[in-house]
């Protein structure tokens, strides 16, 4: 059975490595990084399910890193979290694409069942853009 | 002489202020994040008895020093944001300067690493016992480092020091590149100005004098007629 993978992104390790060891633990495939630029390269080089990302980090902060990824993978299923957001940085993720934004610390077992919404949600993105290909090739021969 | 009472001086200081306790609030709820996890991965470990496995000891010892650690690092950022708040409660106070660069170099700590730069220490052994402002002292020194901080793009590193000299000291604030000059630092600049002339200071060296990038002020060990108090 496949399993949900995770890309974790935020700037303090222990936070982060923590975070992705209790998921492991729970049956996720998590990796992770400590930014914005990494996070970027990592979702080029593999297909995630949910990338949960910090607001505040150095660098690319996870506004402007969460534009990026959605550039790159329109579908990819982003969920943002924060140790202080305030209600603006709330609505501007949700605009530019965030499926949802926590507030740290977050129950483990929210996160971990919305990145397991977030695997439905983008397995089923998967499947209509498939089929919008496979209606696309029909007209285009005139079926 | 510049008025602490004046409106830009009291919006500035409010502004360094709020800008520091966010800053640090921010840093403390990292590491309140942090024993979260910890104290969630020992529960993660204990529950594994649940399913007949064997607790791992080592492992749940090495957890709960780790959240020892974060403790006191929430400890040592409580207690810098307390001394910090108590600097504005008299506005001339005897203060050793060593002390007050430190904290003021622990509370910019997040902004340099915001910005993705080392911020370093090269404080000298000895110090000296200012009588002055102690909060418009801070803000002087986070002034200079903001300035390095923002005025080139490519900046990665601030070294902050100080000399002993005469009835004083020189505050030095050292960027590896060279610090260029534009409008928002010319604001800075004027507050910067405006902060030394209250406590009888003086720019030593400003942006742009030495192609390394180099700001330097003094302050007098004693400044305590002259000055005017809220």
């Amino acid at each position: 059975m496949k399993i949900e993978s995770v890309l974790l992104v935020d700037d303090e390790v222990e936070f982060v490595e923590t975070l992705a060891e209790r998921m492991r633990a729970r049956g996720l495939d998590v990796e992770y990084t400590t930014n914005g630029k990494d996070a970027i390269e990592f979702a080029k080089a593999k297909t995630f399910d949910a990338v949960v990302l910090d607001l505040a980090m150095p660098g690319m902060n996870g506004i402007e890193t969460l534009k990026v990824l959605l550039e790159d993978h329109p579908d990819l299923q982003i969920i943002l979290l924060s140790g202080q957001a305030t209600v603006g940085e709330a609505v501007e993720a949700t605009k530019l694409g965030a499926v949802d934004v926590f507030e740290k610390p977050t129950d483990i077992e929210i996160l971990v069942k919305k990145i397991r919404e977030a695997r439905a949600a983008r397995l089923a993105l998967e499947e209509r853009h498939a089929l919008d290909e496979i209606d696309r090739i029909m007209s285009s021969k005139g079926w | 002489m510049s008025d602490l009472k004046s409106p830009r001086i009291r919006d500035e200081s409010l502004a360094f202020f709020g800008t520091i306790i966010a800053g640090q609030s921010h840093e403390l709820t990292n590491v309140l994040n942090i024993i979260n996890e910890l104290a969630g991965l020992q529960l993660d470990l204990l529950r594994a008895e649940e399913q007949g496995l064997p607790v791992n000891l080592p492992r749940l010892q090495e957890v709960a020093a780790r959240i020892q650690h974060q403790v006191h690092r929430g400890e040592t950022i409580i207690g810098n944001i307390n001394r910090f708040s108590h600097s504005v409660d008299l506005p001339v106070a005897v203060f050793d300067l060593k002390e007050a660069i430190e904290r003021v170099l622990f509370l910019a700590e997040r902004s340099a690493r915001l910005a993705r730069v080392e911020l370093v220490s090269d404080l000298p052994p000895e110090s000296i016992v200012l009588e002055s402002n102690p909060f418009c002292v801070q803000q002087a020194v986070f002034t200079c480092i903001d300035l390095a901080l923002r005025s080139a793009s490519d900046i990665r590193r601030v070294v902050v020091d100080y000399v002993v000299r005469g009835d004083g000291a020189e505050i030095r604030v050292t960027s590896a590149d060279h610090l260029t000059q534009d409008e928002n630092i010319n604001d800075r600049l004027e507050l910067l100005q405006f902060l030394l002339e209250s406590i009888g200071g003086s720019m030593v060296k400003g942006l742009g004098d030495e192609p390394s990038g180099i700001l330097v002020f003094r302050v007098p060990q004693h400044h305590r007629a002259e000055l005017e108090v809220p």
